[in-house]
């Protein structure tokens, strides 16, 4: 298992982002599973440095548990509590005009990870993705 | 994260796109990327190609992009998406609002 502790800061978030690309590629973590243990890495980090409020530290955990057959993304935060699977998401905009660019990440999230799972432990947001490798 | 604008001479807009669209790639191309589409305020088409990561904020500038176009009565194709690059475009519907396509050629036909 590896482990990083991050600012909520878009700059110190776009590092451990490199960071943790470098490890999955030190794992042998490539193509879909990499993209998405990436992609899910990025959609949690930045809703947290938009809208993270309430928080006793101005930091988040990331965890990466690695086996043979997946791998398993944990972010961990003890900011406002935050379930991204039971976030409404509205319909797609018909067009491109109405498109704003919003909802996008949650359906990325929800859609792309094997297994995605929220909690909240000891006042603490806990988001767990994992990708099976194919 | 490369961003290569491939001139045409034929009044369209051809930029590619290749490595990671991440946070720090995004960083590095967002304002050239407007400047080569958008801000030419003529038909563009974009080769995915080469692309091997996107997420919503990748997303974002696509979208912001084909917008900007959009208005001008200009259209914005993006082609050669693969892998998760092209899973990730469709799950997220962007493939309903933006034309993509597999080919240049299908590209330019579709701008034309």
């Amino acid at each position: 298992m590896r482990r990083w502790t991050v600012d909520v800061t878009l700059h110190a978030v776009s590092a451990a982002q490199q960071e943790l690309c470098a490890h999955l590629d030190s794992l042998g973590v490539q193509g879909r599973a990499s993209f998405v243990i990436n992609m899910v890495y990025e959609e949690a980090a930045l809703n947290l440095v938009d809208h993270a409020v309430h928080g006793r530290t101005s930091t988040f955990d990331l965890h990466l548990v690695h086996v043979v057959y997946a791998t398993t993304i944990t972010i961990e935060d003890d900011f406002a509590p935050f379930d991204p699977i039971r976030a409404p998401i509205g319909a797609p905009p018909a067009t491109l005009l109405e498109h704003d660019g919003r909802g996008l990440g949650i359906k990325l999230m929800t859609d792309m990870a094997d297994e995605l799972r929220y909690e909240r432990v000891c006042e603490r947001n806990r988001l767990s993705a994992t990708v099976l490798h194919r | 994260m490369e961003l290569t604008n491939l001139e045409r001479g034929d009044g369209i807009s051809h930029v590619a796109l290749a490595g990671k669209l991440d946070i720090a790639g995004l960083h590095e191309v967002d304002v050239p990327f407007h400047g080569l589409t958008a801000a030419q305020q003529r038909p563009a088409i974009i080769d995915l190609s080469g692309l091997d990561y996107i997420a919503s904020l990748g997303m974002g500038m696509l979208i912001s992009c084909a917008r900007s176009l959009e208005r001008r009565g200009a259209p914005m194709v993006l082609y050669g998406a693969r892998g998760p690059v092209d899973e990730a475009l469709r799950a997220t519907a962007i493939d309903q609002i933006i034309t993509m396509v597999d080919s240049e050629a299908a590209a330019v036909q579709a701008v034309s």
